[in-house]
Protein backbone atom coordinates (compact mmCIF):
# COMPACT_ATOMS: atom_id res chain seq x y z
CA UNK A 1 0.00 0.00 0.00
CA UNK A 2 1.19 3.24 -0.99
CA UNK A 3 2.10 6.38 1.76
CA UNK A 4 -0.84 8.28 0.53
CA UNK A 5 -3.26 5.91 0.48
CA UNK A 6 -2.07 4.98 3.97
CA UNK A 7 -2.63 8.67 4.85
CA UNK A 8 -6.13 8.26 3.99
CA UNK A 9 -7.13 5.18 5.14
CA UNK A 10 -6.06 7.43 8.55
CA UNK A 11 -8.16 9.93 7.91
CA UNK A 12 -10.84 7.34 7.57
CA UNK A 13 -9.98 6.15 11.01
CA UNK A 14 -9.43 9.48 12.80
CA UNK A 15 -13.26 10.28 12.01
CA UNK A 16 -14.16 7.85 14.76
CA UNK A 17 -13.49 9.42 18.03
CA UNK A 18 -12.08 6.08 19.31
CA UNK A 19 -9.15 6.48 17.22
CA UNK A 20 -7.68 8.90 18.74
CA UNK A 21 -4.10 7.69 18.47
CA UNK A 22 -2.77 6.47 15.28
CA UNK A 23 -0.09 4.58 14.41
CA UNK A 24 2.69 6.63 13.41
CA UNK A 25 4.22 6.87 10.32
CA UNK A 26 7.40 8.40 8.92
CA UNK A 27 7.80 7.82 5.39
CA UNK A 28 7.99 11.20 3.11
CA UNK A 29 4.56 11.99 1.16
CA UNK A 30 4.13 13.53 -2.22
CA UNK A 31 2.21 16.69 -0.31
CA UNK A 32 0.82 17.78 -4.12
CA UNK A 33 -0.86 14.37 -4.69
CA UNK A 34 -2.35 14.44 -1.32
CA UNK A 35 -3.88 17.94 -1.72
CA UNK A 36 -4.90 16.78 -5.56
CA UNK A 37 -6.49 13.41 -4.05
CA UNK A 38 -7.89 14.92 -0.94
CA UNK A 39 -9.60 17.77 -3.16
CA UNK A 40 -10.90 15.37 -5.47
CA UNK A 41 -12.47 13.26 -2.46
CA UNK A 42 -13.88 16.22 -1.29
CA UNK A 43 -12.10 15.40 2.40
CA UNK A 44 -9.71 18.57 3.22
CA UNK A 45 -12.01 20.22 5.42
CA UNK A 46 -12.23 16.79 7.54
CA UNK A 47 -8.08 16.32 7.24
CA UNK A 48 -8.20 20.08 8.80
CA UNK A 49 -10.32 19.48 11.41
CA UNK A 50 -8.24 16.17 12.43
CA UNK A 51 -4.63 17.78 11.94
CA UNK A 52 -3.50 17.31 15.19
CA UNK A 53 -4.08 13.60 15.28
CA UNK A 54 -3.17 13.42 11.03
CA UNK A 55 0.19 15.24 11.94
CA UNK A 56 0.79 12.85 14.62
CA UNK A 57 0.62 10.30 13.28
CA UNK A 58 2.47 11.41 9.80
CA UNK A 59 4.98 13.80 10.98
CA UNK A 60 6.98 14.39 7.42
CA UNK A 61 3.76 16.39 6.76
CA UNK A 62 4.34 20.42 6.25
CA UNK A 63 2.74 22.86 8.20
CA UNK A 64 2.15 24.39 4.83
CA UNK A 65 0.29 21.62 3.67
CA UNK A 66 -2.15 22.28 6.53
CA UNK A 67 -2.18 26.01 6.05
CA UNK A 68 -3.05 24.65 2.03
CA UNK A 69 -5.50 22.73 2.75
CA UNK A 70 -7.11 25.36 5.74
CA UNK A 71 -7.17 27.59 2.96
CA UNK A 72 -9.55 25.72 0.90
CA UNK A 73 -11.77 25.34 4.32
CA UNK A 74 -11.93 29.49 4.13
CA UNK A 75 -13.37 29.24 0.94
CA UNK A 76 -15.90 26.49 1.85
CA UNK A 77 -17.07 28.48 4.39
CA UNK A 78 -17.63 31.23 2.18
CA UNK A 79 -19.46 28.40 0.23
CA UNK A 80 -21.89 27.57 2.47
CA UNK A 81 -23.21 30.80 3.97
CA UNK A 82 -23.74 31.65 -0.30
CA UNK A 83 -25.69 28.64 -0.70
CA UNK A 84 -27.51 29.03 2.74
CA UNK A 85 -28.67 31.93 1.40
CA UNK A 86 -29.62 30.89 -2.28
CA UNK A 87 -31.61 28.09 -0.77
CA UNK A 88 -33.90 30.04 1.25
CA UNK A 89 -34.27 32.46 -1.45
CA UNK A 90 -35.07 29.54 -3.93
CA UNK A 91 -37.25 28.09 -1.03
CA UNK A 92 -39.27 31.27 -0.58
CA UNK A 93 -40.16 31.47 -4.39
CA UNK A 94 -40.60 27.84 -4.87
CA UNK A 95 -43.26 27.98 -1.74
CA UNK A 96 -44.86 30.96 -2.79
CA UNK A 97 -45.62 29.25 -6.31
CA UNK A 98 -47.17 26.79 -4.61
CA UNK A 99 -44.42 24.05 -5.71
CA UNK A 100 -43.33 21.31 -3.71
CA UNK A 101 -40.18 19.64 -3.65
CA UNK A 102 -37.41 17.43 -1.75
CA UNK A 103 -33.69 18.82 -1.28
CA UNK A 104 -31.36 16.07 -0.87
CA UNK A 105 -27.70 15.57 -1.07
CA UNK A 106 -25.48 18.45 -0.60
CA UNK A 107 -26.58 21.09 2.55
CA UNK A 108 -28.69 18.00 3.86
CA UNK A 109 -25.67 15.97 4.35
CA UNK A 110 -23.64 19.02 5.66
CA UNK A 111 -26.02 20.39 8.19
CA UNK A 112 -26.84 16.60 9.14
CA UNK A 113 -24.00 14.53 9.24
CA UNK A 114 -20.67 17.09 9.69
CA UNK A 115 -20.46 18.15 13.47
CA UNK A 116 -20.05 21.72 10.99
CA UNK A 117 -21.54 21.93 7.81
CA UNK A 118 -18.53 23.15 6.47
CA UNK A 119 -16.33 19.36 6.99
CA UNK A 120 -18.77 18.15 4.01
CA UNK A 121 -17.62 20.26 0.58
CA UNK A 122 -20.88 20.79 -1.72
CA UNK A 123 -21.05 21.97 -5.43
CA UNK A 124 -24.51 22.51 -6.10
CA UNK A 125 -27.88 21.90 -4.66
CA UNK A 126 -30.17 18.77 -5.70
CA UNK A 127 -34.03 19.40 -5.71
CA UNK A 128 -36.74 16.59 -6.53
CA UNK A 129 -39.49 17.77 -8.27
CA UNK A 130 -42.62 16.88 -10.07
CA UNK A 131 -42.75 16.79 -13.72
CA UNK A 132 -46.05 19.05 -14.03
CA UNK A 133 -43.94 21.98 -12.17
CA UNK A 134 -40.85 21.39 -14.63
CA UNK A 135 -41.97 24.74 -16.15
CA UNK A 136 -42.64 26.49 -13.34
CA UNK A 137 -39.55 26.06 -11.94
CA UNK A 138 -37.50 26.16 -14.88
CA UNK A 139 -38.84 30.00 -14.51
CA UNK A 140 -38.18 30.58 -11.41
CA UNK A 141 -34.32 29.40 -11.41
CA UNK A 142 -33.87 31.79 -14.16
CA UNK A 143 -35.19 34.46 -12.29
CA UNK A 144 -32.50 33.48 -9.67
CA UNK A 145 -30.23 34.24 -12.49
CA UNK A 146 -29.23 30.88 -13.46
CA UNK A 147 -29.35 28.75 -16.79
CA UNK A 148 -29.46 25.74 -18.17
CA UNK A 149 -25.28 25.33 -18.35
CA UNK A 150 -25.15 21.60 -20.22
CA UNK A 151 -25.32 21.46 -24.11
CA UNK A 152 -26.99 17.81 -23.14
CA UNK A 153 -29.97 19.97 -21.57
CA UNK A 154 -29.70 22.64 -24.02
CA UNK A 155 -29.01 20.68 -27.53
CA UNK A 156 -32.19 18.08 -26.11
CA UNK A 157 -36.42 18.70 -26.92
CA UNK A 158 -37.80 18.93 -23.58
CA UNK A 159 -39.77 15.63 -24.46
CA UNK A 160 -37.04 13.81 -24.49
CA UNK A 161 -35.68 15.37 -20.99
CA UNK A 162 -38.78 14.40 -19.66
CA UNK A 163 -39.04 10.92 -21.62
CA UNK A 164 -36.13 9.86 -20.09
CA UNK A 165 -36.14 11.58 -17.19
CA UNK A 166 -32.51 13.27 -17.13
CA UNK A 167 -31.70 15.77 -14.32
CA UNK A 168 -31.20 19.32 -15.15
CA UNK A 169 -28.43 21.54 -14.65
CA UNK A 170 -28.64 25.19 -13.61
CA UNK A 171 -25.80 27.47 -12.89
CA UNK A 172 -25.28 31.52 -12.22
CA UNK A 173 -24.66 33.44 -15.10
CA UNK A 174 -23.56 36.65 -12.96
CA UNK A 175 -22.75 37.06 -9.45
CA UNK A 176 -20.97 34.17 -6.66
CA UNK A 177 -21.42 31.24 -8.48
CA UNK A 178 -24.62 28.57 -7.55
CA UNK A 179 -25.74 25.52 -9.09
CA UNK A 180 -28.92 23.75 -8.69
CA UNK A 181 -29.68 20.38 -10.02
CA UNK A 182 -33.13 19.98 -10.77
CA UNK A 183 -34.00 16.07 -10.90
CA UNK A 184 -37.40 14.43 -12.17
CA UNK A 185 -36.58 11.54 -10.83
CA UNK A 186 -33.40 9.48 -8.64
CA UNK A 187 -32.07 8.20 -11.99
CA UNK A 188 -32.60 8.50 -15.31
CA UNK A 189 -34.75 6.04 -17.66
CA UNK A 190 -31.45 4.80 -19.01
CA UNK A 191 -29.95 3.78 -15.88
CA UNK A 192 -29.72 0.26 -14.95
CA UNK A 193 -31.42 0.92 -11.41
CA UNK A 194 -35.23 2.66 -11.08
CA UNK A 195 -36.59 3.87 -8.19
CA UNK A 196 -40.05 4.30 -7.88
CA UNK A 197 -40.36 8.09 -6.91
CA UNK A 198 -43.26 8.31 -5.90
CA UNK A 199 -42.15 6.10 -2.56
CA UNK A 200 -39.63 8.28 -1.62
CA UNK A 201 -41.77 11.45 -2.16
CA UNK A 202 -44.23 10.16 0.18
CA UNK A 203 -41.22 9.14 2.95
CA UNK A 204 -40.49 12.62 3.27
CA UNK A 205 -39.52 14.45 6.72
CA UNK A 206 -38.53 18.48 7.83
CA UNK A 207 -35.07 19.48 8.18
CA UNK A 208 -34.11 22.33 9.49
CA UNK A 209 -31.06 24.75 8.51
CA UNK A 210 -30.53 27.98 9.95
CA UNK A 211 -34.57 28.61 10.81
CA UNK A 212 -35.58 27.14 7.09
CA UNK A 213 -37.23 24.22 7.49
CA UNK A 214 -36.98 21.82 4.13
CA UNK A 215 -38.34 18.63 3.18
CA UNK A 216 -36.12 15.61 2.42
CA UNK A 217 -36.41 11.78 2.62
CA UNK A 218 -36.39 9.77 5.86
CA UNK A 219 -33.13 8.27 6.97
CA UNK A 220 -33.32 4.62 5.06
CA UNK A 221 -34.29 6.07 1.86
CA UNK A 222 -31.41 8.70 2.23
CA UNK A 223 -29.19 6.13 3.03
CA UNK A 224 -29.94 3.90 -0.03
CA UNK A 225 -30.14 6.93 -2.24
CA UNK A 226 -26.27 7.33 -0.96
CA UNK A 227 -25.31 4.10 -1.52
CA UNK A 228 -26.87 4.19 -4.82
CA UNK A 229 -25.35 6.93 -5.40
CA UNK A 230 -21.86 6.66 -3.79
CA UNK A 231 -21.47 3.14 -6.64
CA UNK A 232 -23.69 4.64 -9.50
CA UNK A 233 -21.24 6.81 -11.68
CA UNK A 234 -18.16 5.40 -13.11
CA UNK A 235 -15.89 7.28 -10.57
CA UNK A 236 -15.44 6.83 -7.04
CA UNK A 237 -15.58 9.56 -4.40
CA UNK A 238 -14.25 9.14 -0.41
CA UNK A 239 -16.69 11.31 0.85
CA UNK A 240 -19.72 9.48 -0.57
CA UNK A 241 -18.38 6.67 1.31
CA UNK A 242 -18.14 8.20 4.46
CA UNK A 243 -21.96 9.89 3.94
CA UNK A 244 -22.76 5.89 4.19
CA UNK A 245 -21.03 5.60 6.94
CA UNK A 246 -22.34 9.05 8.96
CA UNK A 247 -25.49 7.80 8.17
CA UNK A 248 -25.51 4.41 9.04
CA UNK A 249 -24.27 5.84 12.41
CA UNK A 250 -27.64 8.62 13.06
CA UNK A 251 -28.86 7.59 16.59
CA UNK A 252 -31.67 5.41 15.93
CA UNK A 253 -30.90 4.84 11.88
CA UNK A 254 -33.75 2.44 11.53
CA UNK A 255 -31.67 -0.29 9.76
CA UNK A 256 -34.31 -2.89 9.80
CA UNK A 257 -36.51 -0.64 7.59
CA UNK A 258 -33.02 0.09 5.28
CA UNK A 259 -32.46 -3.60 4.17
CA UNK A 260 -36.35 -3.82 3.34
CA UNK A 261 -35.60 -1.10 0.84
CA UNK A 262 -32.57 -3.00 0.27
CA UNK A 263 -34.46 -6.06 -1.36
CA UNK A 264 -36.78 -3.90 -2.17
CA UNK A 265 -34.60 -2.69 -5.19
CA UNK A 266 -32.53 -5.53 -5.30
CA UNK A 267 -29.03 -2.86 -3.99
CA UNK A 268 -27.89 -6.05 -1.47
CA UNK A 269 -25.18 -6.77 -4.11
CA UNK A 270 -24.19 -2.73 -3.90
CA UNK A 271 -24.46 -3.27 0.30
CA UNK A 272 -22.17 -6.34 0.52
CA UNK A 273 -19.56 -4.58 -1.51
CA UNK A 274 -20.05 -1.51 0.62
CA UNK A 275 -19.78 -3.51 3.63
CA UNK A 276 -15.90 -5.11 2.32
CA UNK A 277 -14.97 -1.75 1.54
CA UNK A 278 -15.86 0.32 4.55
CA UNK A 279 -14.55 -3.24 6.79
CA UNK A 280 -11.29 -2.47 5.10
CA UNK A 281 -11.14 0.82 5.07
CA UNK A 282 -11.76 1.20 8.69
CA UNK A 283 -9.84 -1.72 9.67
CA UNK A 284 -12.08 -4.24 10.47
CA UNK A 285 -15.17 -2.64 11.11
CA UNK A 286 -18.45 -4.03 9.77
CA UNK A 287 -21.88 -2.84 9.18
CA UNK A 288 -23.00 -6.44 9.23
CA UNK A 289 -23.47 -8.78 12.05
CA UNK A 290 -22.00 -11.74 10.20
CA UNK A 291 -18.41 -12.00 8.03
CA UNK A 292 -19.25 -11.68 4.95
CA UNK A 293 -17.75 -13.94 1.94
CA UNK A 294 -15.79 -12.17 -0.46
CA UNK A 295 -16.79 -13.36 -3.84
CA UNK A 296 -14.28 -12.91 -7.00
CA UNK A 297 -16.11 -10.30 -8.87
CA UNK A 298 -16.90 -8.40 -5.39
CA UNK A 299 -13.56 -7.75 -4.89
CA UNK A 300 -12.42 -5.54 -7.77
CA UNK A 301 -14.35 -2.76 -6.14
CA UNK A 302 -11.82 -2.31 -3.22
CA UNK A 303 -10.45 0.43 -1.04
CA UNK A 304 -7.19 1.11 -3.71
CA UNK A 305 -10.03 1.43 -6.46
CA UNK A 306 -11.76 4.10 -4.07
CA UNK A 307 -8.79 5.75 -3.29
CA UNK A 308 -7.50 6.41 -6.23
CA UNK A 309 -10.81 7.13 -7.77
CA UNK A 310 -12.28 4.93 -10.08
CA UNK A 311 -10.72 2.08 -12.88
CA UNK A 312 -7.99 2.63 -14.64
CA UNK A 313 -9.89 2.60 -17.83
CA UNK A 314 -11.25 4.79 -20.20
CA UNK A 315 -15.07 5.90 -18.51
CA UNK A 316 -16.46 4.74 -21.45
CA UNK A 317 -15.25 0.95 -20.65
CA UNK A 318 -15.72 1.82 -17.06
CA UNK A 319 -19.54 2.85 -18.02
CA UNK A 320 -20.28 -0.46 -19.40
CA UNK A 321 -17.95 -2.96 -16.83
CA UNK A 322 -19.20 -1.80 -13.49
CA UNK A 323 -22.76 -2.07 -13.55
CA UNK A 324 -21.55 -6.05 -14.53
CA UNK A 325 -20.52 -6.62 -10.68
CA UNK A 326 -23.64 -4.66 -9.56
CA UNK A 327 -26.50 -6.20 -11.36
CA UNK A 328 -27.71 -9.48 -9.55
CA UNK A 329 -29.09 -10.92 -12.43
CA UNK A 330 -27.69 -12.44 -15.79
CA UNK A 331 -30.62 -10.74 -17.84
CA UNK A 332 -30.31 -7.86 -16.12
CA UNK A 333 -26.72 -7.32 -17.55
CA UNK A 334 -27.37 -8.99 -20.87
CA UNK A 335 -30.21 -5.95 -21.04
CA UNK A 336 -27.65 -3.42 -19.96
CA UNK A 337 -24.89 -4.27 -21.93
CA UNK A 338 -27.20 -4.32 -25.13
CA UNK A 339 -28.53 -0.52 -24.28
CA UNK A 340 -24.81 0.40 -23.99
CA UNK A 341 -23.84 -0.46 -27.50
CA UNK A 342 -27.32 0.10 -28.76
CA UNK A 343 -28.83 2.96 -26.65
CA UNK A 344 -32.44 4.31 -28.23
CA UNK A 345 -31.72 6.51 -31.16
CA UNK A 346 -33.62 9.54 -29.64
CA UNK A 347 -30.90 10.02 -26.90
CA UNK A 348 -27.78 10.12 -29.45
CA UNK A 349 -26.27 13.07 -28.66
CA UNK A 350 -24.66 13.92 -32.11
CA UNK A 351 -28.19 13.70 -34.06
CA UNK A 352 -29.34 16.79 -32.07
CA UNK A 353 -25.90 19.00 -31.89
CA UNK A 354 -24.74 17.87 -35.61
CA UNK A 355 -27.19 19.84 -37.44
CA UNK A 356 -26.53 17.80 -40.85
CA UNK A 357 -26.88 14.84 -39.08
CA UNK A 358 -30.19 13.01 -39.87
CA UNK A 359 -31.12 10.74 -37.37
CA UNK A 360 -31.81 7.91 -39.94
CA UNK A 361 -30.76 4.09 -39.23
CA UNK A 362 -28.02 4.30 -41.08
CA UNK A 363 -26.69 7.18 -39.50
CA UNK A 364 -27.11 5.62 -36.34
CA UNK A 365 -25.57 2.16 -37.29
CA UNK A 366 -22.61 4.12 -38.24
CA UNK A 367 -21.89 5.55 -35.20
CA UNK A 368 -22.27 2.69 -32.85
CA UNK A 369 -20.29 1.31 -34.86
CA UNK A 370 -18.16 3.78 -33.98
CA UNK A 371 -18.44 4.24 -30.42
CA UNK A 372 -17.98 0.21 -30.10
CA UNK A 373 -14.56 0.58 -32.21
CA UNK A 374 -13.66 3.16 -29.54
CA UNK A 375 -14.65 1.08 -26.77
CA UNK A 376 -12.45 -2.29 -28.01
CA UNK A 377 -9.34 -0.31 -28.84
CA UNK A 378 -9.16 1.69 -25.36
CA UNK B 1 -20.64 54.94 20.03
CA UNK B 2 -22.77 52.28 19.12
CA UNK B 3 -22.12 50.31 15.46
CA UNK B 4 -23.99 47.75 14.16
CA UNK B 5 -23.46 44.81 11.54
CA UNK B 6 -24.85 45.42 7.70
CA UNK B 7 -28.23 42.91 6.90
CA UNK B 8 -26.58 42.24 3.78
CA UNK B 9 -23.49 40.73 5.59
CA UNK B 10 -23.28 37.31 6.30
CA UNK B 11 -20.46 35.77 8.75
CA UNK B 12 -19.16 32.82 9.94
CA UNK B 13 -16.67 31.64 12.57
CA UNK B 14 -14.09 29.58 11.69
CA UNK B 15 -11.85 28.33 14.24
CA UNK B 16 -9.92 31.57 15.46
CA UNK B 17 -11.24 33.56 12.25
CA UNK B 18 -14.46 34.84 10.75
CA UNK B 19 -15.49 35.07 7.12
CA UNK B 20 -17.41 37.73 5.98
CA UNK B 21 -19.56 38.17 2.94
CA UNK B 22 -21.05 40.48 1.00
CA UNK B 23 -23.78 39.29 -0.28
CA UNK B 24 -24.73 42.53 -2.37
CA UNK B 25 -20.82 42.66 -3.81
CA UNK B 26 -20.25 39.02 -3.44
CA UNK B 27 -17.01 40.08 -1.52
CA UNK B 28 -14.83 37.82 0.90
CA UNK B 29 -13.72 39.17 4.15
CA UNK B 30 -11.46 37.19 6.36
CA UNK B 31 -10.79 38.28 9.86
CA UNK B 32 -8.42 37.25 12.59
CA UNK B 33 -9.16 36.26 16.64
CA UNK B 34 -9.77 40.00 17.68
CA UNK B 35 -11.01 41.32 14.29
CA UNK B 36 -13.77 37.97 15.05
CA UNK B 37 -14.41 38.94 19.11
CA UNK B 38 -15.22 42.67 18.25
CA UNK B 39 -17.72 41.84 15.04
CA UNK B 40 -19.28 39.36 17.26
CA UNK B 41 -20.05 42.57 19.47
CA UNK B 42 -21.26 44.71 16.91
CA UNK B 43 -24.85 44.47 17.38
CA UNK B 44 -26.01 47.67 18.21
CA UNK B 45 -26.33 47.16 21.78
CA UNK B 46 -22.10 47.31 22.70
CA UNK B 47 -20.76 50.22 24.06
CA UNK B 48 -17.03 50.69 22.23
CA UNK B 49 -15.93 51.15 25.97
CA UNK B 50 -17.54 47.82 26.95
CA UNK B 51 -15.96 45.56 24.05
CA UNK B 52 -12.39 47.49 24.67
CA UNK B 53 -12.55 46.11 28.27
CA UNK B 54 -13.30 42.61 26.92
CA UNK B 55 -10.67 42.82 24.58
CA UNK B 56 -8.33 43.82 27.26
CA UNK B 57 -9.32 41.01 29.48
CA UNK B 58 -9.55 38.60 26.39
CA UNK B 59 -6.42 38.85 24.97
CA UNK B 60 -4.30 40.26 28.20
CA UNK B 61 -3.44 43.49 26.48
CA UNK B 62 -2.70 47.28 27.43
CA UNK B 63 -5.90 49.14 27.47
CA UNK B 64 -4.63 51.54 24.97
CA UNK B 65 -3.71 48.41 22.86
CA UNK B 66 -7.14 47.51 22.53
CA UNK B 67 -8.39 50.84 22.28
CA UNK B 68 -6.19 51.50 18.93
CA UNK B 69 -7.39 47.92 17.81
CA UNK B 70 -10.33 48.74 18.10
CA UNK B 71 -10.92 52.04 16.44
CA UNK B 72 -8.69 50.69 13.93
CA UNK B 73 -10.84 48.22 12.97
CA UNK B 74 -13.70 49.59 13.66
CA UNK B 75 -12.78 52.45 10.73
CA UNK B 76 -12.03 49.71 8.44
CA UNK B 77 -15.25 48.36 8.80
CA UNK B 78 -17.24 51.64 8.34
CA UNK B 79 -14.81 52.04 5.22
CA UNK B 80 -16.15 48.49 3.74
CA UNK B 81 -19.63 49.53 4.86
CA UNK B 82 -19.87 46.55 6.76
CA UNK B 83 -21.53 48.20 9.71
CA UNK B 84 -23.54 51.58 10.34
CA UNK B 85 -23.40 53.51 13.49
CA UNK B 86 -26.80 52.61 15.55
CA UNK B 87 -29.49 55.21 16.99
CA UNK B 88 -29.87 54.15 20.56
CA UNK B 89 -33.10 55.18 20.42
CA UNK B 90 -34.21 53.65 17.18
CA UNK B 91 -34.92 49.48 17.84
Amino acid sequence: MNSENRFFRTVCRVLDATESHPDVDNSTLDEDKLYRLGLYHQILPLIVHHRDQLATAFPTLSSEFFEKCRLYVMTNVGRIMLYERFLADLDQRLTAEGIEYRLFKGPILAYELYQFPYLRTFGDLDILIQEKSLEKVHRIVSGLNCELCDDLYTAFPAEIIKKYRFARHYASIKGPFVAVDVHLSLSSRLHPFQFDTADFWLHSRTYRISDHAYQTFDHPYQALYLLYHAFKHYFFKLIWVIDCRQTFRLPGFDIVGFKYLLKKYHLSRIWEIYNQVVADLWNGESQATAMLPRRGLLRKINPKLILQGGMSTSQSRARMLLPMLYLPQLSQRIVYLWRQMFPPRDVVRDFYTSKDLKPTWRNYLRLRRKAVAELLNH
Amino acid sequence: MLYKRMEFIEWRRFENESLLLNLQTGKYFRINEVGSLIWEKLDGANEAEDIIKIIVKHFAVSEATARQDYNKFTEQLLNDNLISMSDPGQP
